[in-house]
């Protein structure tokens, strides 16, 4: 008989899609199109109903119950991690399905408690790391000064109280307690990048629980990408969220310095907190910068199609950043921070170039080595395809399938 | 499977955190230099969780009475501040657990706890029998 997959997430396809959740729903997808029984379990960020209320429908074929969240329970500053309403919920799907198999991915916001549920019914309980969640009350380890946070026992220099929705305030230790307590029922985690992996060990979870798999992709479909053109101009991306963990400022710092501005075009891709900031600075500066808005996985494409080399200049320690695999499928070359797990992908002058997290004089000089050397572009962008190539979702879905035995 | 290091389950409970509570907290972590104790409120855990709990923590004036019931039913001992009476005197009727005035206090009789586990046993089981007598006596 087929198993069942309870596959859980604090949003889901349709709402808002970043790289955690695009690759929770293909893996979704190609299970269920392997013939097991797939459930979805999220949270929906839908304004309009019910907190904590539930609502089913359906995802590419697959039945999603989604949970009326409120932008509270998305807030890093609220007790988002134990909602015992959330919890009865999950429990009434559990004895509804009988699942084999409880695959979690970001679930703040949604429940840590349903972790603990599904251990109690005697269900098998892998958990997907994607941030730092776990010890990290912002997800980012950025701590006020900017720096990278190294001992996980001293949020409280960050912020020392969280409040939950009786109005007390929590002293923030009692979440990363909390969530170290549920974890603990984890049977397997999977993280893409040893990076993430040593950290969640650090932070505590024994290595013997922790499986390394790299993200999937779509290698077809990045690698059939036909790019336009070159008219002369090296055209640079970024996609992702407009905000200071992302660096995204970084990049027209660096613009500011670069030698061969008219030789390079920006495309930033995405929105966020800093839009304006960017927009005011590009319209007052007369950088060769275009704003693309939001654009939709689906039609991302259209970005690399127009995308000779890929910019990430995140200052945090990102897992396994989607934008790079889909990069190094479509035969972009990257430049990027040495940070988190980002060197397990990017190989410097092989694949890309990496650079100090917000050094802009070094991510000017990097940019200027494919102005300079714009056959570089092509062979670092085939570089990126050997690296990525075997990475599809079926050989991650089989990893994990392996797991769930 | 690999079983996870040990921790020891402190379970609090109120209405609100006292700030010499959470001031306590953390005094306890910087004092103790290890982090082998984990600090959770009543209602974030289910039962069987609970009942692995080292000790109860009443963390503010208010009288959590199911929190209470749970751990001296289950032999947890508790924790208390001085100034919370009603609380007080449970405690003090049944022999089932320390109480203080200030941070200090309650970080000192938190590592008391901790390091005295015949001291733990015999006011979780002291609250155990008490609840047991009460029992009998509104039986009767």
């Amino acid at each position: 008989m087929a198993k069942t997959i309870l596959i859980c997430a604090n949003v889901y396809p349709p709402n808002f899609i970043g790289g955690a959740e695009l690759i929770a729903h293909y893996q979704a997808r190609l299970l269920k199109q392997r013939g097991y029984n797939v459930i979805v379990f999220a949270g929906d960020s839908a304004e309009g109903s019910a907190r904590y209320s539930v609502r089913q429908d359906y995802y590419d074929g697959l039945p999603v119950f989604r949970v009326c969240l409120h932008p509270q329970d998305y807030s890093a500053d609220f007790v988002n991690f134990s909602h015992p309403v959330i919890d009865a919920h999950f429990n009434t799907l559990l004895d509804a399905f009988s699942p084999d198999v409880v695959h979690m991915h970001n679930i703040i916001g949604l429940s840590a408690g349903i972790i603990h549920a599904a251990k109690r019914k005697r269900v098998k309980t892998v958990l997907t790391l994607h941030d730092h969640w776990g010890f990290c009350y912002k997800n980012t380890l950025i701590k006020k000064n900017n720096e990278i946070c190294q001992d996980y026992s001293r949020c409280a220099e960050c912020l020392p109280f969280i409040t939950d929705g009786a109005g007390r305030n929590i002293p923030i230790r009692m979440r990363r307690d909390f969530l170290m307590l549920q974890l603990s029922d984890v049977d397997t985690f999977i993280s893409p990048s040893l990076y993430l992996a040593g950290a969640y060990v650090r932070a505590g979870i024994p290595i013997e629980r922790v499986k390394v798999i790299w993200y999937g992709i779509d290698v077809a479909k990045y690698s059939s990408i036909v790019k336009k053109q070159r008219s002369g101009k090296v055209r640079f991306t970024f996609i992702g969220r407009f905000g200071l963990h992302k660096g995204i400022n970084v990049i027209l710092d660096a613009l500011d310095l670069i030698q061969f501005r008219d030789r390079v075009e920006v495309n930033l891709v995405g929105t966020g907190e800093l839009t304006s900031y960017l927009q005011q600075r590009v319209e007052k500066s007369g950088m060769p910068v275009r704003f693309w808005g939001m654009v939709d996985n689906s039609r991302i494409e259209e970005v690399f199609r127009e995308t000779d080399v890929l910019i990430l200049p995140s200052i945090w320690p990102e897992n396994q950043p989607v934008t790079i695999t889909e990069a190094m499928a479509s035969r972009t070359p990257v430049i990027a921070s040495a940070i988190g797990g980002i060197p397990e992908l990017v190989t410097n002058e092989y694949n890309g170039y990496l650079f100090s997290p917000g050094c802009a004089e070094e991510l000017a000089e990097k940019m200027s080595e494919f102005v300079i050397r714009p056959e570089r572009i092509e062979r670092f962008g085939e570089n990126g395809f050997q690296t990525i190539k075997d990475n599809s979702f079926e050989h991650q879905v089989n990893k994990i399938c392996s797991i769930y035995g | 499977m690999d079983e996870l290091p040990r921790h020891r389950l402190i379970i609090c409970a109120g209405i609100r955190v006292q700030p010499a509570c959470a001031q306590a907290m953390e005094d306890f972590q910087e004092n103790q230099r290890r982090d082998d104790c984990r600090f959770i409120m009543s209602e974030w855990v289910d039962d069987d969780q609970y009942n692995e709990a080292t000790l109860l923590w009443i963390v503010d004036d208010s009288e959590p009475w199911e929190a209470v019931h749970f751990a001296m039913r289950n032999g947890i001992p508790l924790l208390i501040p001085e100034d919370n009476e009603p609380m007080k005197q449970v405690c003090v009727n049944a022999g089932c657990g320390m109480f203080y005035r200030d941070a200090p206090e309650a970080r000192t009789s938190l590592e008391f706890l901790l390091t005295n586990e015949a001291v733990r046993r015999q006011l979780g089981a002291n609250g155990q029998a008490y609840l047991r007598q009460l029992s009998r006596a509104s039986v009767r």
